[in-house]
């Protein structure tokens, strides 16, 4: 791929796929925007750097998903002297139905996932982004089968946290 | 009674927030990181060129054929040095070869060999060289006593003995960070 073409490519997965992942690793960053920023941006460096090397043996998307989870996994862990970085945001683009108690109910949400095992977290916020079930076993390195079981016995779990606060 | 479809329509229902950023700062981010991680393995290579350089010329120019304490001090210090870079060098290239688009269980299986050859290499390995490293310098103070002033001696002594305190801890430090990360990895099982 030359650079011209790979700058293409890069550009158009970045408009494709940024917000996604933006909105990825901030539910694993417990709804924090600035390392959900950080984090995405980090994540897009590796897909520039490693762009090069994508031989089509997975779908583009299961292929960014997999440096996502990958990223915003090890994102604090490897440097735990890390600090938020003073990253600037835009302001939220309002939905007309978004009410205060759907924000409140959404911070509950993030609250009720960081209570998850790492896999179960990346797994939930996978699909609540409606990921298709055979992308998310693909990114996460199970069988579709052990993939709807987890599902089954997270969706209760995450339910049963937001109306009762545990799990 | 809210159902996990009601969850869902709420969590589809959250405002569009996205980062300060473009594609073209990205590419140029990037860009800079790989010219960094290629700067980095030259000068590993030329760190490790310069210093064995320097044990051989060290070795023609002294004639220092005798094992007295300044060469066995001396040699011990640059070999357990050299011994160090390429450990480190080893270590960024296995950590390198780990790609971030493995699947989230391969992933972190591979992090966890990392992270324990990574303890091998803290608990075997450093302590056997900093051990070295100290004997090396040791050996090399009866040398300083004769040749150099006593306060120039001291200065020698309590620096070097000072430095080499600060950097245990300093390797302690590393060494618990990475075995966190371990413990953190291995709950991904």
């Amino acid at each position: 791929m030359n650079t011209v073409d790979k700058n293409l490519r890069f550009n158009e997965l970045f408009d494709q796929h940024y917000a996604k992942v933006f909105r990825l690793c901030k539910g694993y960053f417990n709804g924090s925007e600035a390392l959900a920023s950080d984090s995405s941006q980090e994540v897009f460096i590796k897909i520039w750097e490693s762009l090069d090397s994508f031989r089509g043996e997975s779908s583009i998307s299961t292929w960014i998903y997999r440096i996502s989870v990958n990223t915003c996994l090890l994102y604090l862990r490897k440097q735990s002297t890390r600090k938020e970085k003073a990253t600037t945001i835009f302001p939220p683009i309002a939905t007309e139905q978004y009410s205060f108690e759907e924000e409140e109910k959404i911070q509950k949400m993030y609250s009720c996932i960081q209570k998850l095992g790492e896999q179960d977290k990346m797994t939930t916020l996978m699909m609540l982004e409606g990921i298709g079930y055979q992308e998310i076993s693909e990114v996460v390195g199970i069988t579709e089968e052990a993939l709807r079981v987890r599902i089954h016995r997270i969706k209760k779990h995450l339910t049963q946290c937001v109306q009762h606060g545990n799990i | 009674m809210e159902t996990f479809d009601d969850l869902q329509n709420i969590w589809n229902r959250q405002p569009n927030v996205t980062g300060n950023t473009s594609a073209t700062e990205l590419m140029k981010k990037g860009e800079a990181h790989l010219k960094k991680v290629r700067a980095g393995h030259w000068g590993t290579i030329i760190i490790i060129s310069v210093l064995i350089l320097i044990l051989i010329g060290y070795f023609v120019s002294m004639k220092a054929y005798q094992m007295n304490g300044l060469t066995i001090g001396l040699t011990l210090m640059i070999v357990v040095m050299i011994a160090r870079v390429v450990l480190e060098w080893m270590s960024a290239n296995r950590f390198g070869s780990i790609r971030p688009d493995n699947s989230l269980a391969e992933f972190s299986a591979r992090m966890q060999g990392y992270y324990a050859w990574r303890k091998k290499i803290h608990t075997i390995f450093i302590p056997t060289i900093y051990i070295l490293y100290v004997i090396g310098f040791t050996l090399l103070l009866p040398a300083f006593k004769v040749n150099l002033s006593y306060g120039m001696y001291l200065y020698c002594v309590l620096s070097g003995y000072g430095f080499l305190t600060i950097f245990a801890f300093f390797l302690v430090r590393i060494l618990r960070k990475e075995m966190k990360l371990l413990e953190f990895l291995k709950t991904l099982n």
